[in-house]
């Protein structure tokens, strides 16, 4: 079973993302991903997110959140990056809300399933009423990186 | 005078196989982020229709053994990994059949899993 503490580290986190288009947006979210080794080439990886961006969207509404992601050649290994829009508000193309969280995932070609476990949780945390505003919150991408890490799945 | 038979083109069933894999996916994903407003809701049915398309390009024989691997591991076409090893089960392709799966004389399929393999896409 995927554990997702063992993808969330506080040098994915960013609280700083500035405004821009979607590919702008997106690159930024890539960096931290090439820093750690996760992705091994930017732009081959931002391009495999913007083809599967352009065929379905992965935001959602009620909290309004996305999960860019894409299976990639430009990938080594499973990986995350989360951004937490906190000084300035980020908008993506179609909707009038901005977002409140962004959570990109790298995904290697040679496991095309793995990454939907981490989605499942994700969407599961982002979902809880309780925890999530709190997530929101935290200051320190440390304090942030921490609530994350401890969640499970609710059993059944 | 003896006419030879078309050669199966198995590198282009591949590709079709992961473009399938790749929006029966995205159908999944859709469905774990519970994804129900009007802009997803007619992507999806864009996707669906791409589906059938797709399906239909591909022999029965073929799509249906890429649909047994899908039911039984999740994943029916896979990448070929460095060393020639499949990427489902990791077990190292014969290079004389990678060879001859290159060339489209055999089914690119590993001989331990099943699984299909792109052994053109390195």
């Amino acid at each position: 079973m995927l554990k997702i503490k063992n993808f969330v580290t506080p040098d994915q986190i960013s609280f700083d993302l500035e405004p821009g288009t979607q590919d702008e947006i997106f690159a930024q979210m890539i960096d931290p991903l090439v820093k750690s080794g996760v992705v091994i080439d930017k732009q081959q990886f931002l391009y495999d997110v913007l083809q599967r961006e352009s065929h379905l969207s992965t935001l959602t509404q009620d909290p309004c959140v996305a999960y860019p992601h894409a299976y990639s050649q430009a990938v080594s290994r499973l990986g995350l990056s989360i951004a937490i829009p906190k000084n300035k508000e980020i908008y993506l193309p179609g909707y009038g809300e901005p977002v409140q969280a962004l959570f990109m995932i790298a995904i290697p070609r040679y496991i095309p399933t793995l990454h939907l476990t981490m989605l499942e949780i994700l969407n599961s945390f982002v979902k809880n009423k309780e925890k999530f505003p709190k997530f929101l919150k935290q200051r320190t991408q440390g304090l942030t990186a921490r609530m994350l890490s401890a969640y499970k799945l609710p059993e059944g | 005078m003896t006419t030879e038979s078309p050669r199966v083109t198995y590198d282009k069933y591949v590709k079709k196989l992961q473009e399938i894999q790749q929006f029966e996916m995205m159908q999944v994903e859709a469905k774990i982020l519970g994804q129900e407003d009007p802009v997803v809701e007619e992507q999806l049915r864009v996707i669906r229709e791409k589906l059938i398309e797709l399906r239909g390009e591909v022999p029965n024989s073929i799509l249906s053994k890429f649909n047994q691997l899908r039911s039984k591991s999740g994943s029916g076409v896979i990448d070929l990994l460095h060393k020639k090893q499949c990427g489902v089960c990791r077990v190292s392709l014969v290079s004389d059949n990678l060879k001859r799966m290159e060339l489209n004389r055999i089914p690119p399929n590993c001989e331990s899993c099943g699984q299909f393999i792109d052994v053109w896409n390195k």
